[in-house]
């Protein structure tokens, strides 16, 4: 699905105005808001990060230019949010002397429910944060690989290998939920 | 041999298989039951990011202020639109998604506004901002917040979350938690209260559809804290302060 591109008739070289960019944030809000999930590894705060990306977005208007992606610039300062957040989190984790277990949830993650959801969620926190947003966006948001690329300012293959490393390391992770009736028996 | 399963397992995901090839994999027992198995992970994954939801809070607006200089009109009305959007999109995708979170009459701050207001909107320890303030949060939390006095805006005190039903009753929990604090304000003559709690704690309470009052959510460090409100816009929130 192509990303939507209000035609505003206006100058490339013209600011946004705050009504479009409220409108252009609207249209990207569940993909934007992936992405913060994704980098942060849970749902939880991702909220919390586009808000704060939006109002640094509001205060650089200027910078965004028509001819380019808005969701790859805003993409970017959420991104930024979120990074930054995870250091403070890795920060504080450190300052609390948590137990440290190796591609475990974050201490705030979600609960969740079943033996399944558990152990996929630990799976998914062992993937590096970019190739797990793109993995997040192909298979949450169903972006194509062009549309992920363009967000994630990466080229089109690698997007795509992402997705396939990142969908193959899971599986290979959870291997053990594969139905038994077909698990090799020698 | 293994990698070749894999590709033609990623082309199958993709959609880019042909029919007869996506047949030959199907017909596979091995690559079935890891089609069923991505099948049950992208369903996990949908399922649990799916599942985090835009709250009906605002803008921080204090962040807005330091970013951007003085507030126009324009663009408190900017914050205010995209406040409704949020809070909009979040109503629906928490209702559509999430259990977790529905309304809980027995859990939403309308029952702890509506019983503080019904007694006269008495504060059960009267506490200006300053020191006293700062001193009463620490005692509770650990840590301190302030609030900052501001035109239009009347500090009475605190109240607690006494309404709890008794021991043995169905119902067990509290709007966030036992250490909650509430304070008590006077928004341009109107009643406004903030339930205060370590962020930890917070359990995203909501007001029940169709109510008459507005919340507004902030965090501030280590605190969450939820202005509830008949007013359209938060107005509390902005003025606290981490001493």
């Amino acid at each position: 699905m192509p990303e939507p591109r209000p035609q505003s008739g206006r100058s490339p070289a013209a600011p946004l105005a705050e009504r479009e960019f409220a409108a252009r944030l609207e249209a990207d809000r569940r993909r934007l808001w992936t992405i913060a999930a994704a980098i942060l590894g849970s749902p939880h705060d991702a909220e919390d990060v586009v808000q704060e990306a939006s109002v640094i977005a509001l205060g650089k208007l200027e910078q965004f230019q028509r001819d380019t992606s808005f969701l790859a610039w805003m993409g970017q300062i959420v991104r930024f949010v979120a990074l930054n957040q995870m250091r403070r989190r890795q920060r504080d984790r450190a300052v609390a002397v948590e137990p440290d277990a190796v591609g475990a949830a974050p201490v705030d993650a979600p609960p969740v429910e079943g033996e399944f959801r558990g152990e996929l969620l630990a799976a998914v926190h062992t993937l590096e944060e970019t190739p797990r947003t793109c993995l997040l966006l192909r298979i949450v948001c169903e972006m194509s690989y062009r549309e992920i690329a363009a967000a994630m300012e990466i080229p089109e293959g690698t997007a795509m290998s992402h997705v396939h490393r990142s969908r193959a390391a899971l599986r290979k992770r959870l291997s053990r939920w594969e139905s038994p009736l077909v698990q090799r028996t020698a | 041999m293994a990698e070749d399963r894999d590709s033609l397992l990623e082309r199958y995901f993709d959609g880019d298989l042909p029919q007869q090839q996506r047949r030959q994999l199907e017909a596979d027992p091995e690559a079935r039951s890891r089609i069923a198995l991505q099948r049950q992970i992208d369903a996990g994954l949908r399922d649990i990011f799916s599942a985090g939801v835009p709250d009906a809070g605002s803008i921080p607006i204090e962040s807005a202020r330091r970013a951007r200089g003085d507030l126009s009109w324009a663009r408190l009305a900017l914050y205010a639109a995209v406040i409704v959007i949020l809070a909009g999109a979040g109503f629906w995708f928490r209702h559509s998604i999430s259990q977790r979170n529905t309304f809980n009459p027995m859990r939403s701050p309308e029952r702890i506004y509506d019983r503080l207001v019904r007694a006269g909107f008495e504060p059960e320890f009267v506490c200006e901002p300053g020191p006293e303030f700062v001193a009463a949060v620490a005692d509770r939390f650990g840590e301190g917040l302030d609030i900052e006095p501001a035109a239009g805006v009347r500090v009475i005190g605190w109240a607690y979350d006494s309404d709890r039903p008794a021991a043995g009753s169905a119902y067990t929990g509290t709007i966030l938690s036992e250490d909650m604090l509430i304070l008590m304000a006077y928004v341009q003559e109107q009643p406004v209260i903030v339930l205060m709690d370590r962020l930890e704690a917070d359990d995203r309470p909501r007001l029940a559809p169709g109510s008459d009052l507005h919340q507004f959510r902030r965090r501030l460090d280590d605190f969450v804290l939820y202005e509830v409100t008949p007013l359209g816009r938060a107005r509390l929130l902005r003025d606290f302060t981490a001493p």
